[in-house]
């Protein structure tokens, strides 16, 4: 036995909860794609430990293509945050108000 | 018939975007023409094989589901998607914009768009999503030298990738509680169980609506939605608005009918707050607008809460209401959007409302198409708008939301006047550009006809239509 | 508790000792550096659940080829000094007080017995059998994913050229300058 399955799925929500909170309060776009990143790598280990739960192979396949999903949504989205610096000059998320509600 | 034909269309559409990558290649400046009518054709050729594969259940190892509901919302997106390109061609070349990056991400955004309305497991619920957010990330992106629509991108791809997030570990929580990826045996056991052992479960569920919600734009998840719409190109604002939210939806659905009874009896409450607050978030603040795409936008966050009635009434009152209902919503927002974008002067496109005075008179014909849609939008007599409003309220107070109706009633009253304000201005401003922006094309003349007609037509005769989806 | 266990638990503990430096870093660079080490520990903790291939997949393509990207980025955005400002409070307080309450559900959950308490045995899958299952029941999902790189190269070459002067005039963007 290594340890309860509940003990794994707990670490895994405990990453992905740094992770959300990481996209949420943080302001620089580089770091909210690491806590995009976070997100998915708690996925991952929920999933390989319940591919082991259910002695099943989906979860493991699943991670492998999450990890396909990880590395196309980060290469995009670093792609934009270098277009974004390149046009407005900033990395930060709140100084992005080119478009927003009228002032009145 | 052998399972591979249900694989047909999506494999026809990869073809299709390969092709526009390498005719891009191959010429190095392809007539827009040559782009355009190549991808019209494999958007055509997938429709008429989705047209004529009959229903199945499970097919290719459980991967795909395939019903009548399936078929029609594929047809939708596929419609979708060819009524935004023909917009979006000339709007593309005017600006500079028409590469084959437009055509093969719009395809291949169809393609995932197919693959998630036909979705019978959720490794190919989340591929499907994760492919055509991708590629709309990109085409919101498309006018990469201006400002706007790069900001507009990224504040699509923040929440999208944190939705993503919370969509995929989800998913890993519905396993791990179940031990299936399978959509609807999956969601079987995970309300047929006790808290205690199931509470993953339930929480995978709740973080897979929270992520549903963002896609769709479902209040209190839709505060992306007016900067996204107000930046992004105006054609590509009409294929996310309705495109997107077209195959969310249909996937919902399945989510919803594969629910058990006693599942759904207790998320109807929160179904009900959604569409309630979604209602009222749309309308409202629509009343106060001074820029017509981002009206335009509060506007497809109120329909979306018209849609999630229909939703609410569909166990009682079954598929008619959601499939006449989401086809009406794609035609008014493909109008709207996309008349929007032929509107425009290569400048940038027309935002306030100011710059809309007098159009109808100097640009009749895309003015004209923009006010049916705007006319349908408000629910008024004779167009498919409200045709579709009478099904859903109807079905609604059938099903036992009585409330919900009054409150659906009252969003749409009160948006009605914010759609007359920019009524006002196309018919009885005075002209202040002379002459602004460019002839829209033929092109965009036959998508511009082929929306303002059936939103009057199906407007006026509903009844073979409805009597097809019943 | 097995050797297993104590292994378990040291790791986890790594990570989410490094998840957390790297969240509240006030250094990109430093942040990137945490996250590799959790990464590292997330692979290696693929590898105690049975999962040797994900283990190396972990190892090579989130520490290796993600995080270099990211290196490569805030490099090239000249991002290595300390973020001015840093992290504010008040921006932690929600996120952090609803995952408080999430995490207190969750231990509930767990510790209230039933399904999450069964132990997970030691097994292996062998690469042979991923391979397996990945092309012979999820060969969707690969040909899937297969489309989501291209669309990803396609993407990020698209927004990484900068956009001619004068595109508006009429000329396609397509060709390279």
């Amino acid at each position: 036995m290594i340890v309860p399955f509940g003990h794994v799925l707990l670490l895994a929500a405990l990453l992905f909860l740094m992770g959300l909170s990481c996209t949420i309060a943080r302001r620089n776009l580089v770091m909210i794609l690491i806590g995009v990143e976070i997100m998915l790598n708690a996925s991952g280990l929920a999933l390989v430990a319940s591919s082991l739960r259910w002695m099943s192979m989906d979860g493991q396949a699943l991670t492998a293509l999450i990890l396909g999903v990880a590395a196309s949504e980060v290469t995009v989205g670093l792609a934009l945050v270098m277009a974004v610096r390149r046009a407005s000059g900033s990395l930060d998320a709140d100084r992005q108000t080119a478009l927003k509600e009228d002032d009145r | 018939m052998s399972d591979w034909f249900y694989l047909l269309p999506q494999a026809i559409l990869c073809a299709g975007g390969l092709a526009a990558l390498g005719l891009g290649a191959v010429l190095l400046r392809p007539a827009p023409g040559l782009q355009l009518g190549g991808a019209l054709l494999f958007l055509a050729a997938a429709g008429a094989i989705v047209l004529a594969l009959p229903a199945a259940g499970p097919v290719l190892d459980d991967m795909l589901a395939f019903d009548g509901i399936v078929r029609f919302y594929q047809l939708l997106i596929l419609g979708s998607a060819g009524l935004s390109l023909l917009f979006a061609s000339r709007y593309a070349s005017l600006r500079g914009l028409a590469g084959d990056e437009l055509y093969a991400l719009v395809l291949f955004a169809t393609l995932g768009m197919l693959l998630l309305a036909g979705a019978a497991n959720w490794v190919i619920f989340v591929l499907g999503l994760e492919l055509f957010t991708l590629c709309l990330y990109v085409l919101i992106a498309l006018d990469r030298g201006r400002r706007t629509s790069l900001e507009a991108a990224l504040k699509y791809f923040v929440p999208g990738a944190a939705a993503a997030g919370c969509l995929i570990f989800g998913v890993a929580l519905i396993y791990a509680a179940t031990g299936s990826l399978d959509l609807a045996s999956s969601l079987a056991s995970t309300a047929a169980g006790d808290v205690a052992s199931f509470g993953p479960g339930l929480a995978g569920l709740a973080l897979i609506l929270l992520g549903v919600g963002f896609k769709l734009a479902l209040a209190p998840f839709h505060l992306w939605a007016p900067d996204v719409y107000q930046g992004a190109p105006a054609p590509v604002a009409a294929f996310l608005a309705t495109g997107s939210k077209v195959a969310v939806y249909a996937a919902l659905l399945r989510l919803v009918a594969a629910l058990p009874a006693d599942a759904w009896q207790a998320l109807a409450p929160v179904f009900w707050l959604l569409s309630a607050a979604t209602l009222l978030a749309g309308s409202l603040p629509a009343l106060t607008q001074t820029r017509v795409k981002r009206l335009l936008a509060y506007s497809s966050v109120a329909q979306m809460g018209y849609l999630l009635l229909a939703l609410l009434a569909y166990p009682a009152a079954g598929p008619a209401p959601v499939m006449f209902y989401a086809a009406a919503y794609v035609l008014m927002d493909l109008g709207a959007f996309g008349s929007l974008g032929l509107l425009s002067p290569v400048s940038g496109d027309l935002d306030a409302l100011e710059g809309f005075a007098g159009l109808g008179r100097t640009r009749p014909w895309p003015a004209a198409v923009l006010a049916v849609s705007l006319l349908s939008l408000a629910g008024l007599p004779l167009t498919m708008g409200f045709v579709g409003k009478f099904v859903v309220f109807v079905a609604v107070v059938r099903a036992g939301y009585p409330v919900l109706a009054g409150i659906g009633i009252l969003g749409a009253v009160v948006a009605a006047g914010a759609y007359l304000r920019v009524l006002g201005a196309l018919y009885f401003g005075r002209p202040v550009h002379a002459g602004q922006g460019q002839p829209p094309g033929p092109a965009a003349y036959v998508a511009l006809g082929l929306v303002g007609a059936l939103i009057v037509l199906l407007g006026i005769v509903p009844g073979p239509l409805l009597g097809l989806l019943r | 508790m097995s050797v297993y266990g104590v292994l378990f638990y040291a790791l986890g503990g790594l990570m989410l000792a490094a998840t957390t430096l790297a969240v509240t870093s006030r250094s990109l660079v430093h942040a990137v550096v945490y996250l590799v080490n959790a990464f590292f520990a997330t692979g290696l903790l693929f590898y105690l659940l049975g999962a040797p291939l994900l283990a190396a997949f972990e190892i090579i393509i989130y520490a290796g080829a993600i995080m270099v990207l990211f290196l490569f980025i805030v490099m090239l955005t000249r991002q290595d000094k300390p973020l001015a400002g840093g992290v504010s409070l008040m921006r932690w307080l929600l996120p952090g007080l609803t995952s408080l309450v999430s995490l207190a559900a969750g231990t509930a959950l767990v510790f209230s017995g039933g399904a999450t308490g069964v132990p997970l045995a030691p097994a292996m899958a062998s690469p042979r059998d991923l391979g397996r299952a990945l092309f012979s029941r999820w060969w969707l999902g690969v040909e899937i994913v297969s489309f989501l790189l291209l669309v990803a190269l396609v993407g990020a070459l698209y927004l990484g050229r900068a956009p001619r002067e004068g595109a508006a005039a009429g000329k396609s963007p397509g060709d390279a300058p």
